[in-house]
């Protein structure tokens, strides 16, 4: 067991934070706020340049083929900097998943353009917002030929905007069973509306009204859709997870710089006791929040058992990145509730991440399901 | 193939390996190596005492303190006690990071926490973690070589049973303001020849097992002008000198876990001072600094918690659980993810020790994060039983009265080894590098 990390993860973990400190001016959350993107298209070219949608995807599809936890280094390093961007949802959400569940010509059709600069995301609408029940108010009606006409919407999808592709978990008729469609961007039928929400990440709402999915675009079986999911969600939540990591260990580092440069009293504020153990819990709940990700990151690359571990780790990174939010707005006084300053970004980002797959008293709830309570 | 070559595979496995949860196959057979000595050598009749409250030394397990079980009335249990210390010596497993030619097993980090993982998860008694874990280490960085030939295999052997004595009635938190006095003075005629000696004099308190110890590690004060930090000894100090009395201080729950020490003019050889005179506080926050990685308490807060649920899902637990479980459970989920984050910290402090890299501030978080969650754990587990909770008694209580007691040994985990206060204060300035108050 050799839990330090690797030269190569620490080389591109290294040269991730050198790149993005050097865009946040410019694709950081505040930069792209406005942008109709919602985050930067130059920036993710020059990640794609690097290889970054590519890192984890099988070699055989124009990948790198490395391992998943490379990728959610790279989330790490995505929030610590508070840079939007569709890499998470396209290959934790979709490619990884249509990778793992999608047919020969779908993955030869898609993975490589993904690793190419294409985007994908995740449409995932369980009945009335829940988080990981069955069913899904988007329906499939089958129509001839195997092929679909897809009607319902779906809220919260992130990056859907942009992207050209996206994995919709729909039901066919009546069947509670889930079942996997990859549907194009162009296709007739998809609306796609921008919502105003608290986090950074560009969410839309998705409406399909009897929109045309031929049967080559179903990612695993009729019915089968539920293996699909479950893929989505683990990766994407500990994908989540890392940019958590990343965010709170950026919050963690800004007070620190805070408090040992404000002074009160005559003295720096960080030399007050109350304030250090501030801190000390903010450090408590980062190292926490980071050794449970890196567990289920690791179980999920090596394809073991994952859910205690996820589920674990979701609960305490989206309770305790609050936490250090709370703490931080607590040591910076009135300028961290200004526009100006850049902690407002990070506590909209814990906020929001923490409901993404499933807030802490969800995934406390799976846990305790899991141990047989 | 030559050494240099060797020395580049190594590093290509631990490059292939790193971030990588998974034991290697020499952990993984060491583990084995561990269950099966535990199996074969630990002694039948060792059997823990369902009376005792549970020791609240970190690595030890309950209904065991080893310590006064060696010196126990019972001359079974006595034997008992030795016997097992005796097994692990030939291993050179109680003190395994020592050097072999201590008697210890030079084991790496990752491999003693391995070793204590099994122990514990076997819950048999650790031998004298005081010595083992706290002097040992100083002895091997701060000692010179007499000191170390003198009491390292004593340490290894369980031969010698230490207690730490530092705190006095009016420095806990603030250590440095320590009044415990020791004055140099000349040979006495009667000293062999140049046995120049300290003359002892003050009060320790709260140290615990100081009444089974042979030998005490002490905080002196040498020199009454010097600033508060400046002025402080180490010193080894045999406890059946003349002039010590020791005194067993009994605690809330009726244990007498540690003793009070009074020292009355004591003399003690010069020779026995660790490090240089005036130099003392820097070898002690060295000891203090030798921190456990936390993995003893994690495996017995693992252990209890799902002991609870087994209890709660039999027979015998229905009729003791409380009928509103919906908080209950979900409390429960909590100290289960909690535990998880803490094991997964103690991996984290032994893979990096074991790494040689720079130590960062994941021992002091694990510790403060553990004591912080025993008590927690403790609420949980007594709340699950209602009304019930309340029975001390172990006869007729649900879990035998486990966590009854437990909330009351978690009372001490937030104050012994320098309070949560203090730790959150060490992490803060030495951790984050805040300045200090
Ligand atoms: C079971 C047990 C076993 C022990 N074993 C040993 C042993 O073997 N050897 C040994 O030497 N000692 C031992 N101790 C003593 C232990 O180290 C002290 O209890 C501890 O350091 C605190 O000192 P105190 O009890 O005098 O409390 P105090 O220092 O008086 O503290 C009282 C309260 O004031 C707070 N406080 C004090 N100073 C500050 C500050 N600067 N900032 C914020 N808050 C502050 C504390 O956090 C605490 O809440 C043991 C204690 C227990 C309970």
């Amino acid at each position: 067991m050799n839990l330090t990390s690797t030269e190569d993860q620490r080389h591109i973990q290294a040269a991730a934070a050198e790149l993005l400190a050097a865009r946040r001016m410019t694709a950081g959350a505040r930069a792209v706020r406005e942008e109709p993107e919602g985050h930067s298209p130059e920036l993710w070219k020059e990640m794609t340049a690097l290889g970054w949608p590519a890192l984890v995807l099988p070699e055989e599809h124009g990948g790198l083929g490395a391992g998943f936890t490379d990728l959610c280094l790279l989330c790490e390093e995505l929030g610590r900097h508070q840079i939007p961007s569709p890499l998470l949802a396209t290959v934790a959400c979709a490619a990884l998943p249509l990778a793992r569940h999608g047919s020969a010509q779908l993955c030869a059709q898609w993975l490589g353009a993904v690793a190419e600069g294409r985007t994908l995301t995740y449409v995932r609408a369980a009945p009335h917002g829940h988080w990981g029940t069955a069913g899904s108010t988007l329906t499939a009606t089958p129509s001839g030929r195997g092929g679909f006409r897809l009607d319902g919407t779906a809220l919260f999808v992130p990056y859907a905007g942009t992207a050209d592709a996206m994995l919709v978990m729909a039901q066919v008729g009546d069947r509670t069973e889930l079942t996997a469609l990859l549907v194009e961007a162009g296709t007739p039928g998809l609306h796609r509306h921008r919502l105003d929400v608290v986090g950074n990440t560009p969410e839309y709402r998705v409406a399909f009204t009897d929109a045309p999915v031929p049967a080559s675009r179903v990612v695993g079986t009729v019915g089968g859709g539920g293996a699909v999911a479950a893929t989505a969600a683990a990766l994407g939540t500990a994908a989540t997870c890392a940019e958590m990591v990343g965010g709170a260990q950026g919050v963690l580092d800004m007070t620190v710089a805070y408090a040992t440069t404000r002074e009160q009293f005559g003295r720096p504020i960080g030399s007050f006791q109350a304030v250090q153990q501030h801190c000390a819990d903010m450090a408590v709940d980062v190292l926490g929040a980071r050794v449970s990700t890196y567990e289920a990151a690791w179980r999920l690359t090596r394809d073991l058992p994952a859910e205690l571990a996820v589920s674990g780790a979701k609960a305490w990174v989206s309770e305790r990145y609050e936490r250090v939010c709370a703490l931080a707005h607590q040591v910076h006084g009135a300028i961290g509730f200004t526009a100006e300053h850049d902690l407002p970004f990070f506590t909209r980002h814990a906020t929001a991440a923490a409901l993404s797959f499933g807030d802490a008293d969800h995934h406390t709830g799976r846990v305790a399901e899991a141990l047989g309570l | 193939m030559n050494r240099e070559e060797n020395v580049n595979r190594e590093e290509a496995m631990d490059r292939e390996e790193a971030m990588d949860w998974e034991e290697t196959a020499q952990e993984r057979e060491f583990r084995q190596e561990v269950r099966a000595f535990v199996r074969d050598r630990f002694p039948a009749c060792y059997r823990p005492d369902p009376e005792a409250e549970h020791s609240l030394e970190p690595e030890d397990v309950w209904g065991y303190d080893w310590p006064a079980d060696r010196r126990s009335a019972d001359p079974e249990r006595r034997a008992a006690a030795r016997a097992w210390a005796a097994a692990l010596a030939e291993r050179g497993w109680i003190a395994p990071h020592l050097p072999v030619a201590y008697g210890g097993a030079g084991l790496s980090p990752m491999r003693e926490f391995i070793l204590r993982e099994e122990m514990m998860r076997a819950e048999v008694p650790t031998v004298n973690g005081i010595g083992a874990m706290l002097l040992g280490p100083t002895l091997v960085e701060y000692g010179n070589d007499e000191q170390r030939a003198a009491h390292l295999p004593g340490i290894a052997r369980g031969e010698t049973v230490w207690a730490q004595g530092f705190s006095e009635p009016d420095a806990g938190s603030d250590l440095a303001s320590l009044r415990t006095t020791a004055v140099r003075e000349p040979a006495e005629a009667s000293d062999a020849a140049d046995a120049e000696v300290y003359r002892v004099n003050g009060q320790k308190v709260w140290t615990s097992s100081a009444q089974h110890a042979d030998w005490l590690f002490v905080l002196v004060r040498t020199d009454p002008r010097a600033p508060k930090h400046k002025g402080i000894s180490f010193l080894l100090i045999d406890a059946t000198s003349p002039g010590i009395t020791i005194r067993p201080l009994r605690d809330m729950r009726g244990a007498d876990p540690f003793a009070e020490i009074h020292f009355d003019d004591v003399r003690v050889p010069v020779a026995n001072r660790v490090g240089e005179e005036n130099r003392g506080w820097y070898v002690a926050m060295a000891a203090l600094g030798f921190e456990r990685a936390g993995i003893g308490a994690t495996i017995k807060f693992e252990r209890v918690l799902e002991r609870l649920i087994t209890s709660l899902r039999s027979a015998q637990g229905q009729d003791f659980r409380r009928a509103d479980t919906a908080v209950l459970r979900h409390e429960i989920a909590q100290r289960h993810i909690e535990l998880r984050v803490q094991y997964a910290m103690a991996r984290l402090t032994a893979s990096r020790q074991t790494a040689g890299a720079v130590p960062g501030y994941e021992a002091s978080v694990s510790q403060l994060l553990g004591a912080e969650l025993h008590q927690r754990l403790a609420r949980t587990g007594a709340k699950a039983f209602g009304p019930y909770a309340q029975l001390w008694q172990r006869d007729g209580a649900p879990m035998d009265a486990a966590f009854a007691h437990m909330r009351f040994d978690a009372v001490a985990a937030t104050l012994l080894g320098g309070t949560t206060e203090i730790q959150r204060s060490v992490i803060a300035t030495r951790g984050l590098g805040l300045p200090r108050s």
